[in-house]
């Protein structure tokens, strides 16, 4: 017996209005908000990449004769190709290994707690996959090593992703921080034009930091994905399990 | 205590959540209600791994296992068809163009009867696998199917076909959209198989400590979360009280 997808959905909607409610009163209304919206655009582009790559996909109950006549079977809200629940669910893990890593390490560098946060982000997937992958919450289709039936690279991006992630909200959001030679990346594009300031990151107002948030996370995507396609390609060489060609 | 207060407004940037700002009770208040639904998401995921799940991760062919194909008006987890008001069967599944096998003294064997047809589990939807070793061609023709869209209902056809597992030659497939994308068989048979193997496999951690490895696993790894997150809530219920 399998648990429908439509139980992972529930599940995640309730927990993560709990938590929310949570962190809101933990990190402040608008700190809370531009986690989850990062977190949120930041996994989307991350999974719909995985998707459109043929890594995975979340196809599997909307492709199922049986679910086809039973509408709640496969996911309800989609955000493109990928299911609005695996988001939520990636906030709630950055946003819980984030807090434990800040816990442990109060007063460590910024990047000794994030990577700790990865860790502790990792752990959290080494649950989460294979309950997900026996119930066809979603399908691997990579071709990799895999441990367990789950990618290795998927635990590697899972580290990597929370790493960047939280590593690019603490600097930005919390410490407010200027990046070395990313300042000066920063002072000749979007800061010319649109915001024409020149202000530094730790004196703009919240409108403007959002903007240099979101710019970073961009930067931060591009900074994963060049991290991780290296071990993308040495484990395509040294792979256990074949390329499954996504059949949509 | 409005010093305080102005120093705090003036160096907010430097903080660190739950120790400074916002206020410390609250946000101590935010950590155990956010760190407790983390424990319950993880309990969640503990129960769903150990009850629902542990028998199906025995079974090396649930995680590649296929959806049923989609048929018009045929529901085959129940192994009928979907009936007009007048008692009828709504279709039954014959395309004009299919090949009617024609092997009436043929009776399936055992293995026969539960292997994939067409690339497919025979137990459609409902998790039972192929039993004994699948052989690398039956994966990778079904995974090649995966996510098929609706065909014109190859499996509940009135006559049980029962193909030969390595000869997909008769197997109507022709418009399916997914295998014109493929490659040809024997450049797929190069590589890995697609069934994992050794530690890559669920099934074989499944089968350690009598049958109760991954339920093991999942309470060991959930165990040890739940200790990181209950240390780390005790340490920001310490610097509540502290402060």
């Amino acid at each position: 017996m399998k648990a429908n997808v439509i139980v992972f959905e529930t599940a995640i909607l309730i927990f993560t209005i709990v938590f929310y409610q949570g962190a809101k009163l933990l990190m402040g209304k608008k700190r809370n908000l531009a986690f989850f919206l990062g977190a949120a655009c930041f996994s989307l582009v991350i999974e719909s990449i995985a998707v459109a790559g043929g890594a995975k996909n979340f196809y599997w109950y909307a492709a199922n004769n049986y679910y086809s006549h039973y509408p709640p079977g496969g996911y309800i809200v989609w955000l493109g190709v990928v299911p609005l629940a695996y988001c939520l669910l990636w906030y709630i893990v950055s946003m819980t290994s984030y807090v434990i890593a800040t816990a442990f390490l109060p007063r460590a560098k910024s990047y000794l707690s994030c990577l700790l946060a990865g860790g502790i982000a990792v752990v959290f997937y080494m649950i989460i996959e294979p309950v997900g992958v026996l119930n066809h919450w979603w399908t691997w289709n990579l071709k990799s090593f895999y441990m367990i039936d789950v990618p290795l690279a998927a635990c590697i991006s899972a580290f990597l992703s929370v790493f960047v992630f939280t590593w690019i909200y603490h600097v930005t959001v919390f410490e407010k921080r200027d990046i070395g030679a990313l300042a000066r990346i920063e002072n000749n594009t979007f800061k010319r034009w649109p915001m024409k300031t020149r202000k530094l990151t730790r004196n703009l107002d919240w409108d403007d930091l959002q903007t240099v948030y979101f710019f970073r996370l961009g930067l931060g995507v591009l900074a994963y994905s060049a991290v991780i396609a290296p071990f993308m390609v040495l484990f395509w060489a040294i792979a256990n399990r074949g390329h499954i060609v996504p059949g949509w | 205590m409005a010093n305080k207060r102005i120093e705090l407004e003036r160096y907010k940037y430097y903080v660190r959540i739950g120790d400074e700002e916002p206020n410390r009770k609250r946000a101590a208040r935010g950590a155990t209600i956010s760190l407790i639904a983390s424990m319950l998401l993880v309990v969640f995921f503990l129960v769903l791994g150990v009850s629902l799940s542990s028998k199906q991760a025995s079974n090396p062919g649930v995680v590649l296992e296929t959806p049923a194909p989609a048929t018009d008006g045929a529901i085959e987890d129940g192994g009928f068809n979907e009936m007009n008001q007048e008692g009828m069967p709504l279709d039954f599944n014959t395309p004009e163009n299919q090949v009617t096998p024609v092997m009436p003294e043929q009776s399936p064997t055992p293995d026969q009867s539960m292997a994939p047809r067409n690339g497919r589990l025979a137990s459609g939807s409902t998790g039972i696998p192929a039993a004994g070793p699948i052989s690398e061609s039956v994966w990778g023709e079904g995974l090649l199917a995966q996510a098929e869209p609706a065909g014109e209902g190859e499996e509940n056809g009135p006559g049980i076909e029962v193909q030969p597992i390595d000869n997909p030659i008769d197997q109507p497939q022709e418009t399916s959209p997914v295998q014109q994308g493929t490659l040809p068989a024997e450049t797929r048979q190069k590589g890995p198989d697609q069934q994992t193997k050794g530690v890559g496999n669920l099934a074989n951690l499944a089968e350690l400590a009598g049958g109760r490895g991954f339920q093991l696993y999942i309470l060991i790894t959930t165990i040890f979360l739940l200790i990181v997150i209950y240390m780390a809530l005790s340490r920001i219920r310490g610097q509540r009280k502290t402060n």
